[in-house]
């Protein structure tokens, strides 16, 4: 019975030592919170700032895309590009046979829509490219759209 | 589709057509990665006017020729970016 007591006053006494120890980087830390809360006060625009930032978290990614965006976005690309006359532009115009372009300068359209839709596009793909309707449909298979 | 009046290319000069368009495309896509803005235009500006000034020639060896020293400024180039990284 003695010896019980014994460890249990053992075990306690460790304990509590434990708590001691535990206790100890507590204390410092709310011994230290009022020096934090005079530094920042002077410098009170980071917590400011921290409270303005908005709850909801805004990830980049691509708005979804539609047929009629992605046809917005070639029509503007080919209108800014230098050789092609806008008024003749359609959806349907041959590059080559209505626009009057070379094979020069297919290739440096067919780069500016890589530069705008951000991927690349092979050879062998770039070849069959020949109206802005063909581009229209290539992006959108390429980036599975289909409504 | 209407015929276009263009002279129909023999197999040789249809595949030194194709190694231009290619060398102009391998050349744009370096030009790409230069990482100052201006500089970028002005080699883009460059190439164009280089390309568009001899695309007259219907020679095969001067056309061979040009590619040969289209290739070598690409490699150029090529280095010239290595070094900047």
């Amino acid at each position: 019975m003695a010896s019980l007591t014994r460890n249990l006053r053992s075990i306690v006494h460790r304990t509590l030592r434990v708590r001691n120890f535990s206790i100890q980087p507590a204390i410092v830390g709310v011994q230290k919170l009022p020096i934090l809360n005079q530094k920042s006060s002077n410098f009170d625009v980071i917590p400011h700032q921290r409270l303005s930032l908005p709850l909801k978290r805004s990830y980049s990614a691509k708005p979804p895309l539609t047929l009629d965006f992605i046809s917005d976005r070639t029509m503007l690309v080919l209108r800014l590009y230098d050789k092609i006359d806008a008024c003749k532009l359609t959806l349907d115009s041959h590059f080559i046979n209505d626009l009057g372009l070379d094979s020069l300068d297919h290739v440096e359209v067919i780069m500016a829509i890589e530069d705008e839709f951000g991927f690349e596009i092979p050879d062998m793909d770039a070849e069959k490219l020949h109206r802005p309707k063909d581009i229209v449909r290539y992006v959108a298979d390429r980036e599975d759209v289909y409504e | 589709m209407p015929l276009t009046d263009k002279p129909i290319l023999s197999l040789k000069q249809f595949l030194l057509k194709q190694e231009v368009k290619n060398l102009y495309r391998r050349i744009l896509k370096t030009i790409r990665q230069v990482p100052d803005e201006s500089n970028r235009n002005e080699l883009k500006a460059w190439a164009r006017s280089d390309f568009r000034s001899n695309a007259h020639h219907t020679d095969e060896v001067t056309i061979k020729m040009l590619i040969k020293s289209g290739e070598r400024s690409l490699k150029e180039l090529e280095n010239n970016l290595c070094l900047t990284r």
